[in-house]
């Protein structure tokens, strides 16, 4: 899987056996390896991510690196989230200031439910995969979500030297060509992202008996790898399909949640800071008194300001769930048909998922694959 | 995933030599086969031979507008096919990755619909989808004109371009750097021709390698251009997205308000006839208002009946007060507080029972804290005070001996039962418990034993009468219905279902058109007023927000800013007749939409107080004889209204509510409703008289500035009026302009002003524009606000409110407050300020949001030349060597040496 570097690849002129500077590359036969799948690698592929994407991804592609790739601008999708995220926070936020003082409240009042609207859209449609993911790896024995580290060795760096000077007689006439090795690109990659292309031959065959034994397929296997393939990716597909579609609808809950409450009630009281400068310490008070002070104040705050959010929130599920206060018909139960309707995508996706994989594990063990009443080449 | 396309790739494209594969082709067999059209290359015989791959069926797709409609219809469907097969587990990969836009817009809806459940008015509620459907159209669209559309023009090819795959696969050329099937870039067209587009970009035709060279270029400014598509449309698509959606709104909002009115109308006309033409008439129920009635509970009915239901063994049922109030709020849900007081009134009414009271555990407990609080500290009970218990037997013994007096039923007379009811509930005597209590205290005294009996009687006599006083014995949380009672209150189940059902249908109809939202018609057309009235004094075609800022909420600056802009209005003929014909006409359709078409002659009449003059004192009952549109409401209401009065007369309140009597029509609903919606009429035509009028006293002023016959002092007082008629109050009036001591000064300024005078110009514009005339309007306003009724001027020495709310100096016409209020329409000055503040609001919304788009629009125009020219690739630099020597070739003798040849290739890897 690592790109080799030949002489067509470094079409750039030079062949390989010109390189006069090569600097010793590191860890030149690093493999792709499986990661764990916790929490804590899941932060790491994400900041990893994130912040290349911000970074080093956007600069080679707006520079047209010849090793910009598709990884990559897959990865800067969260740009113009976050980006597009804060610019309409940040628009209605801040535009509202320079209205009237009545056009002023109300277009911040908006523009809190919209900043709230945001925020929650973001976590329930993270937090709602694992709804899909977690029974199905626990069911089916595969995690979608499994995380490996894609080691990808770039194209090599031209870098011409300095030409020599015209009337310098003795210099060679022709600049230099250094051909320099980069550092090897880290991808952080999920093992089951492709139907088409899954990376079994990173796994070990355990993994395999694993999945043929939660489906049906049995144990000690002679090929337990091709038995459990079409499980496999039958999984992927319904999963993936599953995750996508209910997790929208998660998101879709979330900013239900964040237009039912009284969130700018919430943030006027509790984000805007105005309390936490203010504590009754006297000027001339001494350092560790008002530090103390200070620190009370703070943790009052802090307390105060989450047992809030709790209620907000708490308050806020309560108004989303049945309905504003007098509400009645669909204005009533908006909140509870969206509720149940993502709950139901979950339920079904989950459910549709582990019962294919089932039913293909029993088809396999029957051995039903082939069906000679089709005119085709594929077995 | 990349890499593995890329080996697939190069396992395609190197196909076989097909002259190699003839020659190894047995020749003579083939000649005796039969033309046969084989499925695939396993039926031909000596197919291993043969094999050789078919043609690509991939190809570039191409612009073009029917097209891409065609495309995005069966694109959608794609969408849909790739939802099922996921969830099938056939899925490809291309599919798997549509399956995420399809729930991106299924969590749109979602997200849209819970959103309107959130919006009072019809526009907000449908701009909910609008905007997902803008958002959507701005993501596909932004690319096009941001970065692609100009990057073609720069370039010379699109950098977004599809292409379909030989499994029919719509998909983008360059989304993927490693893998671009340049191969289908075939020729045919200028677009697909690699040639044309090297042209383009001005790569020499002589160029070794040119083929590559552009390929490499295409590469580069296509991941370029791609990279800056993730970093614009961050900002660039919300912002897009709403000045979509604020464009749309512009053209979207008389539609919404025209469709409003038309189902009004359409509305009001269906219940007019059910209700009042053809009451009789049962209307034939369609299947599909069957079903609906199938599943619509009937709230009232079905509350009424359960609130009221008993057993049958049982002649009394004992209901909490809470039980009470939920039923309460529960039947009158949707009628308003006035209705749901009025029948908690009736009800405590005929529920109350003065003799009797229901005890049970809670109440025994009170009654025990009572005493004790009554007799704490008292010597002849400090023994101890009277338990829960020792109140609960004396009760159970008193009920007892009441009752064998008239039953010998063992069951009825067993008196661990009476206690358990006692703890339970149970309607008792006022009259046994204060017995009990009495019987208790004596019981408590006897036991305590040292006590004579002259002592115990005293005790008694004293006990008794303080506990006779009623902060011992506490009312009950709980109420007793009878048979008879719950009769009353289900003989209220019909009318008042009757009654809810048409008045919230009605007062539904009536918010089409007057109600207090947004996109009301009668909303719609004071924003149009304020808009009218804001361009006539404000007239510059750019109103920036710059030039607006010091308006905003100033009412002084407005003021000198609308006298300065209307005295040079009026100065202009033809300007000043655009403007009154502007407020007339605006008018004049305001009248045709509230009142219906050609009615002008009814509101005369009634509006104006006919020709008597009597003037714009409302009287409804008149109104309604006039036939105008809005008669079918009040009608209606009072149709309504009247057939509530049916109901049983119990409910005295709740009839006087909802039907008025005779004595005090005026504070029922009904009344209520018809005349808010009157004075929404009122108020409007007011305000465009008061306007009209503005513009005649300043045409006045200014015509009369420069006449001989004007004296010194009507000048004064018209220079007054200019500040008045634009900013006065009904106050204003009152302390008659400063003029308290000057009574004769304020009745010249009101001759003056409100005498009736108009100026021609001012007749002639109103009269091409309108049928209505201000004449009605100024006499009222005079007589009224002038105070020129009998003995009237007596008064004027003194501030209000003395004079002016003291309605007994008035002998031959009653005016309110309120009158006086309405006559003075909308302040002009506020009316702007309205008007200022929208479009300040609007113009910086649109500054604001507009810059920020056009920002990014140009940064991403101007990143565009900077594309595909920094770094000089090694290609690049080797071809324009080869350019440079052929120059040299052209141009330079035979004699020149290849000192010079290297010179210039040496410029060249400078990077000159």
């Amino acid at each position: 899987m690592i790109p080799k570097v030949t002489s067509e690849i470094v079409s750039c002129g030079a062949k390989r056996h010109e390189r006069t500077n090569t600097p010793a590359k590191k860890n030149e036969n690093e493999e792709p390896r499986v990661l764990e799948s916790n929490i804590r690698n899941r932060t790491k592929a994400a900041y990893h991510k994130t912040t290349n994407a911000f970074t080093e991804y956007m600069a080679k592609g707006l520079m047209g690196d010849i090793n910009s790739n598709f990884y990559e601008f897959l990865s800067m999708r969260p740009v113009p989230t976050l980006l597009g995220s804060l610019t309409f926070i940040g628009l209605f936020n801040g535009v509202s200031k320079y209205f009237d003082a009545r056009g002023f409240q109300q277009a911040k009042k908006l523009g809190i439910k919209f900043a709230a609207g945001v925020i929650f859209y973001a976590i329930a449609k993270t937090l709602s995969k694992d709804l899909i993911t977690r029974p199905v790896a626990w069911a089916t024995g595969v995690d979608i979500e499994q995380p490996y580290l894609n080691v990808v060795y770039p194209f090599p760096k031209v870098i011409m030297t300095e030409p020599p000077k015209p009337n310098d007689k003795l210099a060679n006439k022709q600049p230099t060509r250094i051909i320099q090795d980069l550092d090897p690109q880290y991808q952080y990659q999920k093992l089951w992202e492709s139907v088409e292309f899954p990376r079994i031959d990173l796994v070990k065959p355990e993994y395999f008996d694993k999945i043929a034994k939660k489906n049906g397929l049995g144990e000690n296997l002679n090929s337990a790898e091709t038995e459990a393939k079409p499980i496999l990716k039958n999984v992927i597909s319904t999963a993936t399909t599953a995750s996508r579609i209910s997790s929208f609808l998660w998101a879709a809950c979330g900013v239900g949640l964040a237009a039912s409450g009284d969130w700018d009630g919430y943030y006027n009281t509790y984000l805007t800071g105005t309390k936490l400068g203010k504590c009754n310490v006297k000027k001339d008070a001494p350092l560790k008194d008002k530090v103390t002070a200070k620190l009370n104040n703070f943790w009052q705050h802090t307390k105060e300001g989450t047992l809030a959010l709790g209620n907000t929130f708490k308050n806020s599920a309560k108004e989303f769930y049945k309905g504003a206060p007098g509400s009645k018909g669909f204005k009533k139960h908006a909140g509870k048909i969206l509720f149940f309707t993502a709950l139901g995508s979950s339920i079904f996706g989950v459910a549709n998922t582990i019962i294919r994989a089932r039913s293909i594990g029993k088809n396999l063990c029957d051995k039903n694959i082939i069906d000679n009443s089709k005119d085709s080449m594929a077995v | 995933m990349a890499i593995d396309r890329i080996q697939n790739q190069t396992a395609f494209t190197q196909r076989p030599n097909v002259a190699q594969h003839s020659a190894n082709v047995n020749m003579e067999r083939l000649v005796y086969l039969p033309r046969k059209h084989y499925k695939n290359h396993n039926e031909i015989p000596n197919s291993v031979n043969m094999i050789k791959p078919e043609p690509g069926q991939g190809h570039l797709l191409n612009g073009g507008l029917f097209g891409s409609i065609g495309r995005f219809f069966s694109n959608r469907i794609y969408d849909i096919k790739s939802v099922y097969r996921g969830y099938k587990g056939t899925a490809n990969d291309h599919q798997l990755g549509r399956t995420n836009d399809v729930g991106l817009v299924l969590g749109g809806l979602g997200i849209a619909s819970f959103l309107t459940t959130k919006r009072i008015a019809t526009m907000p509620k449908h701009m909910e989808f609008i905007g997902l459907a803008s958002f959507l159209a701005s993501m596909a669209l932004w690319p096009k004109i941001g970065i692609f559309g100009p990057a073609r023009l720069v370039h010379g090819f699109d950098a977004d371009k599809r292409y379909i795959d030989d499994q029919g696969r719509n998909k983008s050329v360059f989304q993927d750097p490693n893998y671009i099937p340049f191969d289908l870039y075939r020729g045919k067209k200028k677009s697909e021709n690699l040639s044309a587009i090297a042209d383009y970009m001005g790569i020499d035709r002589d160029a070794d390698n040119r083929e590559e060279i552009v390929k490499d270029q295409m590469k580069k400014i296509a991941t370029q251009n791609h990279t800056l598509w993730m970093l614009t449309s961050g900002p660039a698509v919300p912002t897009l997205t709403a000045l979509m959606c604020n464009a749309f709104e512009r053209g979207y909002e008389p539609f919404i308000v025209k469709q409003k009115a038309s189902k009004h109308d359409k509305m009001i006309d269906e219940l007019y006839k059910n209700l009042i033409e053809n009451p009789q008439n049962q209307k034939e129920e369609t299947f599909i208002t069957k079903i609906k009635k199938a599943f619509t509970k009937d709230k009232v009915t079905s509350s009424i009946n359960k609130f009221t239901a008993m057993d049958l063994d049982k002649s009394e049922k004992i209901i909490t007060k809470k039980e009470l109030t939920n039923f309460i709020n529960t039947v009158t849900e949707g009628a308003g507080a006035g209705v749901s007081n009025a029948l908690a009134k009736d009800l405590s009414k005929i529920l109350a029972t003065p003799d009797k009271t229901v005890i049970d555990s809670k109440y025994i407990e009170t009654l025990a804290k009572n005493i004790e609080t009554k007799f704490q500290g008292h010597k002849l009970l400090k023994n101890g005070i009277i338990s829960f218990d020792e109140i609960t037997e004396a009760l159970t013994e008193t009920i007892h001996k009441k009752l064998s007096q008239s039953t010998n039923d063992a069951n009825t007379l067993d008196k661990e039962k009476i206690k358990e009811s006692l703890l339970k509930n149970r309607a008792v005597n006022k009259k046994s418990v204060e017995e009990a209590i009495i019987q208790a205290v004596k019981a408590k005294l006897e036991k305590s034993g040292n006590i004579n009996s002259s002592l115990l009687k005293r005790i008694q006599q004293m006990a008794a009468a303080d506990i006779k006083g009623t902060d011992i014995i506490p009312s009950s949380d709980k109420i007793i219905m009878t048979r008879e009672k719950a009769e009353i209150i289900n003989s209220l189940t019909e009318p008042f279902k009757e009654y809810l059902t048409n008045f919230i249908q009605l007062r539904k109809i009536n918010n089409l058109k007057m109600g207090d939202i947004a996109d009301s018609q009668n909303a719609y057309f004071w924003k149009q007023l304020e808009k009218t009235f804001t361009n006539i004094v404000q007239p510059n075609n750019v109103i920036t927000s710059r030039a607006l800022k010091p308006l905003v909420d100033n009412e002084e600056a407005i003021k000198i800013r609308t006298k300065e802009n209307l005295e040079k209005l009026v100065k202009n003929d033809d300007a000043y007749k655009r403007a009154v014909a502007a407020i007339s006409t605006l008018k004049d359709k305001y009248l045709a939409a509230m009142l219906g078409e050609g009615r002008q002659g009814a509101y005369t009449n009634f509006v104006l107080g006919g020709n008597n003059g009597s003037g714009v004192a409302w009287n409804l009952r008149t109104f309604s004889s006039q036939g105008t549109e809005m008669d079918k409401f009040i009608e209606l209401q009072s149709k309504i209204a009247s057939n509530f009065r049916k109901v049983n007369h119990s409910f005295e309140n709740l009839i006087n509510i909802i039907a008025g009597n005779s004595v005090d029509y005026t504070k029922s609903i009904a009344s209520l409703e018809t005349s808010a919606n009157v004075t929404k009429v009122e108020n409007f035509v007011t305000a465009c008289d008061r306007l009209i009028h503005t513009l005649d006293i300043y045409k006045r002023a200014d015509g009369y500035a420069h006449a001989n016959d004007w004296t010194q002092y009507k000048a004064t007082l018209l220079e007054e009026a200019k500040i008045n008629v634009i900013s006065a109050e009904g106050h204003d009036f009152f302390a008659k302009f400063n003029n308290v001591n000057k009574p004769d000064k304020f009745r010249n300024y009101m001759q003056l002003i409100y005498d009736g005078y108009l100026l021609d110009e001012t007749k002639s514009a109103m009269s091409e524009a309108s049928k209505s005339t201000l004449t009605a309007w100024l006499k009222r306003t005079h007589d009224v606000m002038g105070m020129a009724f009998k003995d009237a001027w007596q008064y004027c020495e003194f501030v209000y409110p003395s004079v002016s709310t003291d309605n007994k100096v008035f002998d031959n016409m009653t005016t309110t407050p309120f009158e006086r209020f309405k006559l003075q329409g909308k302040n002009p000055v506020e009316l702007l300020n309205q008007g200022f503040k929208n479009s300040y609001n609007s113009n910086k919304w649109l500054r604001t949001f507009g810059g920020l788009f056009t920002c990014v629009l140009g940064f991403s125009i101007l990143a565009q030349f900077f594309f595909g020219k920094k770094d000089s690739t090694i290609p690049l630099e080797k071809n324009r060597i080869a350019r440079l020597r052929r120059e040299q070739n052209e141009t330079l003798t035979q004699n020149t040496t290849n000192e010079s040849v290297q010179k210039l290739e040496m410029e060249a890897a400078n990077g000159n």
